[in-house]
């Protein structure tokens, strides 16, 4: 078990989706309430598997958890123009998938100041934008392209229609060449009995 | 920048990024489609409260925050199509006042479940 004191000096495991291995310091994980609830006060024997994201999104995510483990204590979001020289280059330096990847992970790790940054960073791609210009920001597809997308599920479906038109079709042709002979043997089978009987009564 | 997939985002991160947007960052994007307008809708509770003012007369509607910080007119005219946008106002085209004031109201009721406030005449006042 370690207390809350000592939680800096230790350095945890981390498992990344890769199955790779790596040190996090005590404070920095501290900032993860997911981690805080799970892991700090109980202490872990193993490495902590975070294994639905990959190692890079996860050393991003926890680079700045140490960088901003001596800053005071996280009082509300803050503007995008309050945050610091690193912080900005910290945002610039990622391309957008790893965004999006640090997004989720510091969202599942429940990291405030982080996620709340990183929704800011998206509320400004928005701000003092038009409606077209936003759709182009937030990849909605045009109406033009969902028509495109109706016209080529209709004729999936009109497709799929037909095979199973056809399907059912031949089934029953199957069915009938099938219930031919059965047909045949029932009426033998009768016309024999008939005859049997027949003979037997005149005995 | 490439485009970024805001509808993939998790539910509490899209409800921190409304929450920071202004009232009229928000009905822009509510117009963009309606899944959005649902998210947005979805996370009403947790952003600024909104009052809608109809001031029929003027054939507007002023869509402000409970401190009047926050304000956003959207105008109800006739005889054209298209919508125009500017930074504080939004000018919407209809075939009548009556179908365009009902279906702006529509749209606003869907998005914040607001209150509506009806301006009324100065001599009915007094």
């Amino acid at each position: 078990m370690t207390s809350p004191a000592s939680s800096s000096e230790v350095k945890y495991l981390i498992e990344s989706s890769e199955g790779n291995t790596f040190d996090v310091s005590g404070a920095a994980l501290r900032q993860s309430n997911t981690f805080n609830a799970m892991f700090l006060n109980i202490g872990a024997d193993g490495p902590i598997p975070f294994t639905d994201y990959n190692e890079a999104t996860l050393k991003k995510v926890f680079e700045y958890c140490e960088h901003s483990v001596n800053e005071e204590n996280y009082s509300g979001p803050k503007h995008q123009d309050d945050l610091s020289k690193w912080d900005l280059n910290f945002f610039n330096e990622m391309d957008q998938k790893m965004f999006i990847d640090v997004i989720n992970a510091s969202n599942f790790l429940d990291i405030e100041r982080l996620t709340s940054y990183c929704c800011e960073r998206i509320a400004r791609m928005l701000r003092g934008k038009n409606t077209q210009e936003m759709i182009k920001v937030i990849t909605l597809p045009t109406a033009e392209e969902l028509e495109a997308k109706q016209k080529v599920e209709e004729k999936k479906a009109a497709a799929a229609k037909k095979v199973a038109e056809k399907a059912a079709e031949t089934a029953e042709k199957t069915e009938t060449l099938e219930e031919l002979p059965v047909q045949q043997l029932v009426q033998t089978t009768r016309n024999k009995l008939t005859r049997k009987y027949l003979s037997f009564s005149n005995e | 920048m490439p485009p970024l997939p805001l509808l993939r985002l998790p539910g509490l991160v899209l409800c921190d990024v409304f929450r920071s947007l202004s009232i009229d960052e928000k009905i822009k994007l509510s117009t963009c489609s309606k899944k959005i307008s649902t998210q947005i809708n979805n996370a009403r509770l947790y952003s600024q409260r909104v009052i809608v003012n109809l001031d029929m007369i003027n054939q507007e509607i002023r869509v402000h925050s409970e401190n009047d910080e926050d304000k956003f007119d959207i105008f109800i005219d006739l005889d054209s199509w298209k919508i125009r946008n500017s930074r504080k106002r939004f000018k919407t085209y209809w075939k009548n006042y009556r179908e365009g004031f009902l279906s702006v109201i529509r749209h606003l009721l869907k998005i914040f479940q607001c209150k509506i406030v009806i301006k009324k005449k100065k001599k009915d006042c007094h």
